[in-house]
């Protein structure tokens, strides 16, 4: 397999491409707009490819310890409810397909929590840290992933 | 309004219907406009001959994109019920509504045909300006306009949710509701709808919403006069749902004329409205900016799942997931700053006490 040029790179060249060859042909209004919102997404694209296992990986596992957590301190039903069907469910496999299915499970043992902790009002500090996971894991790195994000055409 | 060539006679046939006390309609000039980002738009200039005369105008006409390349799902026969309504009543300024093919047998897709505005828009406008002046204190008594219209001027077919509580906690549910139908587990939006519920403000009572008020949403005529445009998600509801879906919109796509002087522009709308501070103060906006969004992030969030699933494709799907991860971003830092504000009330509550 080349894996080089990376995805990244080859998305990054068409979008260079795009902007220098066929964005100066393209004259009609609506279709300007179009061309401009695919080079954001190329760009999202290529920051995506590069590092979505990565994360989604590590998100996991993050979870499944803080859920676990929660579990223990709250005696949460639908937390551990949740946790044990993320586990078992677990294909353990990079195949993104596979992953975001395991990362979807997962997800919602982290909804269970949060919502166990924002029910106790003794769970402030498990709390803030499920909250954490959502800043740091998520937001933040969906911050990355919207790179040149714009409201394009818009006014 | 997607078969482009065959606009122009199509449009005429149409107008013509309307207009029996004209010899005949030509329409000159017919072509789609870009910005709209969920409604197809176009501009067609339209020649009107009787007895010899000639008049000239320009008309705007505001249809259904294809079916499956659609960022947002809404219904024409509800936004076309408003328009006539507040066309009607005469106390918004709007550009009047003069037409609509309910069937989208003649124009090819339910369309609206209404005036149009010479002019730009207000977010063009202050795009380019570095002191806006007058301009923030204009809008905010804009809201403050809409939001003087209560549940009984407007018309029958607009839902009308039983109380204060259960317009709040109808978009609460919301959140959750989008979050459970949707492909994606999305632990933000779950904690978003538990933190809402354990911290409601203080009510105000229930008025007409915009439901998308941002500046591309305000034309600017000749005259300088406001006039609001895309209806298509007016409710009625709590009045600082449009406040708060100003705030986010603007942050994310500025400039945000509220940012510039919180204080400023929320007296100037309490002005406008009679609402007291204790309801409209910048904790309030806060909690709206979260709550109100989920009535449009709900209806991306769902053509997203179409993408997902094949039943939806285009850049301009594809491009609103940054809305909802731009959404994720504010709303926590939003919570964050807020539940700090009330940790620290009921500090110094418990302190006064002591």
């Amino acid at each position: 397999m080349i894996v080089r040029p990376t995805t990244a790179q080859l998305l990054r060249d068409i979008r260079h491409e795009l902007a220098t060859v066929v964005g100066p042909e393209v004259h009609s209004a609506t279709a300007k707009v179009a061309l401009e919102q695919i080079d954001i997404i190329l760009e999202q694209c290529a920051v995506r490819t590069g590092s979505e296992i990565a994360w989604m990986l590590e998100e996991i596992d993050e979870i499944d310890e803080y859920a676990a957590d929660v579990a223990a301190a709250t005696n949460d039903g639908a937390t551990t409810a949740a946790l044990d069907a993320a586990r078992a469910g677990r294909r353990r496999s990079l195949e993104v397909d596979d992953l975001v299915l395991d990362y979807n499970l997962m997800s919602e043992a982290l909804s269970c929590a949060i919502e166990a902790c924002m029910a106790d009002p003794d769970q402030r500090a498990l709390r803030e840290r499920g909250v954490d996971i959502l800043r740091t894991r998520r937001a933040e790195r969906e911050t990355v992933v919207r790179a040149n994000w714009r409201l394009v055409g818009r006014g | 309004m997607h078969e482009i060539d065959l606009m122009p006679s199509r449009l005429a046939a149409f107008l013509q219907r309307h207009r029996d006390d004209v010899e005949s309609i030509e329409v000159t000039e017919y072509e789609e406009m870009a910005g709209g980002y969920s409604r197809s738009m176009a501009r067609a200039r339209v020649r009107y001959t009787s007895d010899g005369v000639t008049l000239e105008e320009t008309v705007v006409l505001r249809g259904d994109p294809p079916a499956g390349h659609s960022m947002i799902e809404t219904d024409r026969d509800h936004e076309w019920a408003v328009l006539n309504a507040l066309t009607e009543m005469g106390a918004i300024p709007i550009p009047p509504a003069r037409y609509y093919d309910g069937s989208g047998e003649h124009l090819g897709t339910k369309a609206i045909v209404m005036d149009h505005v010479a002019g730009g828009s207000l977010q063009s406008l202050i795009e380019e300006m570095a002191d806006y002046g007058e301009h923030p204190t204009r809008l905010a008594r804009l809201w403050g306009q809409i939001h003087t219209i209560t549940p009984d001027q407007l018309p029958d077919a607009m839902i009308r949710p039983e109380s204060w509580d259960a317009r709040i906690d109808e978009l609460i549910a919301a959140w959750r509701a989008c979050e459970g139908a949707s492909v994606n587990s999305n632990p933000t939006w779950r904690y978003i709808a538990a933190w809402l519920e354990a911290n409601k403000p203080p009510p105000l009572p229930l008025r007409l919403t915009h439901g998308d008020p941002q500046a591309p949403n305000v034309m600017i005529d000749h005259d300088d006069n406001y006039l609001v445009v895309d209806w298509e998600f007016a409710a009625i509801g709590d009045p600082r749902e449009d406040l708060g879906w100003y705030n986010i919109y603007s942050t994310a796509a500025g400039p945000n004329l509220y940012e510039v002087d919180p204080e400023g522009f929320l007296a100037a709308y309490r002005e406008a409205t009679g609402f007291g501070e204790a309801e409209v103060n910048q904790l309030t906006i806060g909690y709206f900016t979260v709550l109100s969004s989920i009535k449009i992030l709900g209806t991306i969030c769902g053509q997203l799942d179409k993408f997902v699933l094949g039943e939806n494709s285009g850049s301009m799907t594809a491009l609103s997931i940054g809305s909802i991860s731009f959404g994720h971003d504010n709303f926590i830092n939003a919570i964050d700053g807020m539940q700090a504000a009330f940790d620290a009330m009921n500090a110094a509550a418990e302190g006064a006490t002591s």
